[in-house]
């Protein structure tokens, strides 16, 4: 998958918000890509633009592609986007709580997405195969006797076991790409490991793709090889997981590594990035950044640097390095 | 000389049913905790959710009043005490929430939640107010023109300064920090931990911190207590217990925290199965359901005594108690 240039706008009634400015982000098959970034910068709008799930009005798609296996997604329309939702690209969500109909049995909600994602594939199953499948399903993903706890509804689950049948749910359509959006935030450290180790396992031995969404550079690390660091609507930096812990180089790529504290070894000051994200109703004219960065120059405030490779497989934004600069400044 | 000291502290809920409202069952939300704070400490408190954390810090502050137990502070048992003379007392030990957002009220100023403490207890009115209302902003790094402005017009860090303005309103001398950082992104989260620092040196606070974040308890605390189903498990110096923790319990919570650096980890362990309901308590040790090296039928029967491993380092299980 591909991702180029993408921008989003959001009209509001105090004018419009330029929530993506050109978002750019490469997925190859059986990879593993964490988006991370603080609050407000994005990640959940770019993974919910991929699969179209923003509510036009008021969200506004004005510029870009996303391509998946040479296709784009953008161009769809909702019957055609509707084909590759679950069955291609399927996602899970941060809070399996609200994305589980209180109302209904597992079993109910497992086996008619099951049910509608045999048709789209052209091998209808009955209500009797889907059941199979459905316990298979939440056999791959450890829950215990599976066979009798489908009958139960979701409050009988635990946190941890509901975001485990999302993960079922999510698999039952063999997607190759599973976007993950903060899978494991609503959940204790213990559980999050559970399910960390659960989709570390399920990427391995369903050569599933990854798109993993977090705010956390702990649970990122533990499960992609390659990260994308966002910034108030950019992509600031990507890189493997080595590079952006030994050697990042946007400012605030250092300045969110600097930010967080150590399990290991107490730190002897975190520094902390001063100030907050910019408006995006009137985003900054230059390099988004540049009102908290302690680097700043005059050029910071003027244009805006675009994504350019220092070696292969690392890139990052920032007018310190002068191939950042746009061709036309 | 210690600040507070609570003995024996438990806080159970009753669950009511029926017309009559019998009680049907209890919640055992804290089980007979005690610990001292000593002034000028940074005691952390760590578990996870429904380990009792919160409902111990609310107990403390008689917010809800303890089922039975003791707390004392600076020598005066609040236990005993009626609500006037609580009330009195309050104004030396503040609460500082999780939620910046829901813990102001959206139709008040700044001036008027910073001030309001300062109204009641110091009858402080107009300039007088204004100025010491200035005076608490500027020391938590806010300005002048703050102080006419709304919640919403403040973003989360600042709102959550303005919380803590507010609990110094009073000049209290213990503060209770229920997950200060929680809501806040991590750069913002760090820079809030500084000040918090950096305030109680200024101020010479005592804080009881309260977190599911084990790294932030690590980069504030000086001693910590991890609780687990409402009993603390293990309590120490943050640097012996984080280096050398005595309690499976605390291994495995150390363990499951992702770092954030590139790692290879084929030989980690993994606490499996989820932490018992607090309305069907395990027998013996609470832990043992999830505990991978419970020793046998001692750990399922009788509960663990705490055991004190030296240097101010104690834990409850029964393994410390075979080698301590």
């Amino acid at each position: 998958m591909e991702i180029k240039d993408l921008a989003l706008h959001f009209d509001t009634f105090e004018g419009t918000a330029k929530v993506l400015d050109g978002v750019s982000l490469s997925l190859e098959r059986g990879d593993t890509l964490g988006v991370v970034g603080e609050t407000g910068c994005g990640k959940s709008i770019t993974a919910k633009a991929i699969l179209g799930l923003l509510p036009t009005p008021p969200a506004r798609i004005v510029g870009g592609q996303i391509l998946f296996k040479g296709e784009d997604l953008l161009t769809k329309n909702q019957k055609e986007i509707g084909a590759v939702r679950g069955t291609r690209i399927a996602m899970i969500f941060q809070d399996p709580m609200t994305y589980l109909n209180p109302v209904f049995s597992i079993e109910k909600q497992m086996t008619d997405v099951i049910i509608r994602h045999s048709k789209q594939n052209k091998k209808p199953l009955n209500k009797k195969q889907a059941r199979d499948k459905a316990v298979e399903l939440l056999e791959s993903v450890q829950i215990p006797s599976p066979a009798q706890r489908i009958g139960e509804y979701p409050h009988e689950f635990s946190g941890g076991m509901r975001q485990r049948v999302l993960i079922a749910m999510a698999l039952s359509g063999d997607p190759e790409l599973l976007i993950a959006d903060e899978p494991t935030t609503a959940l204790d450290v213990t559980i999050q490991a559970q399910i960390l180790r659960l989709l570390k396992g399920l990427v391995n031995r369903l050569h599933l793709s990854i798109l993993l969404i977090s705010h956390d550079l702990g649970v990122v690390a533990k499960l992609c090889k390659r990260v994308a660091v966002m910034y108030a609507g950019n992509v600031v930096e990507t890189s493997s997981i080595e590079n952006i812990f030994n050697s990042p180089l946007h400012p605030y790529s250092k300045g969110l590594l600097n930010s967080i504290p150590k399990l290991k070894k107490r730190d002897a000051t975190l520094e902390g990035i001063a100030g907050s994200i910019p408006s995006f109703i009137t985003p900054p004219q230059g390099c988004r950044f540049a009102p908290r960065c302690t680097e700043a120059m005059e050029l910071c405030q003027k244009v805006k640097p675009v994504l350019a490779q220092v070696e292969p497989g690392h890139s990052f934004a920032c007018h310190l390095y002068p191939a950042c600069r746009p061709a036309d400044a | 000389m210690n600040i507070l000291d609570v003995k024996d502290l438990s806080m159970h809920f009753p669950i009511k049913k029926g017309l009559l409202q019998r009680t049907t069952n209890v919640v055992k939300a804290v089980r007979k905790v005690s610990f001292t704070l000593e002034a000028g400490d940074s005691y952390g408190v760590v578990g996870e959710s429904g380990s009792g954390k919160t409902t111990l810090a609310r107990a403390v502050l008689h917010l809800l009043k303890p089922t039975s137990g003791k707390i004392y502070f600076n020598g005066k048992n609040l236990t005993s005490m009626n609500d006037e003379e609580l009330r009195q007392m309050r104004q030396h030990m503040q609460m500082v929430f999780q939620d910046p957002h829901s813990s102001l009220n959206p139709r008040k100023t700044i001036l008027k939640s910073v001030g309001e403490p300062l109204m009641i207890f110091d009858q402080l009115t107009g300039r007088e107010l204004a100025s010491r209302v200035q005076e608490l902003l500027e020391l938590v790094g806010l300005g002048r023109e703050h102080m006419y402005r709304f919640p919403h017009e403040l973003s989360g860090g600042q709102k959550q300064r303005v919380g803590i303005a507010r609990a110094l309103a009073l000049r209290p001398k213990l503060l209770m920090l229920d997950e200060p950082t929680s809501a806040l992104d991590v750069s913002v989260q760090a820079l809030t931990l500084n000040l918090l620092e950096e305030l109680q040196n200024q101020l010479s606070l005592t804080y009881l911190f309260i977190s599911h974040n084990l790294a932030v308890i690590r980069y504030v605390c000086d001693r910590v207590a991890v609780m687990y189903l409402g009993q603390i498990v293990e309590e120490g110096p943050v640097d012996r217990l984080f280096d050398t923790p005595a309690h499976p319990y605390t291994k495995f919570l150390l363990s499951a925290v992702p770092s954030p650096e590139p790692q290879n980890d084929d030989d980690e362990q993994i606490l499996e199965g989820d932490i018992p309901s607090p309305l069907d308590l395990p027998t013996g040790c609470s832990f043992h359901t999830r505990c991978p090296v419970k020793v046998g039928k001692i750990c399922e029967t009788v509960e663990p005594v705490t055991v004190n491993l030296g240097q101010a380092h104690s834990a409850a299980c029964h393994l410390c108690q075979v080698n301590p």
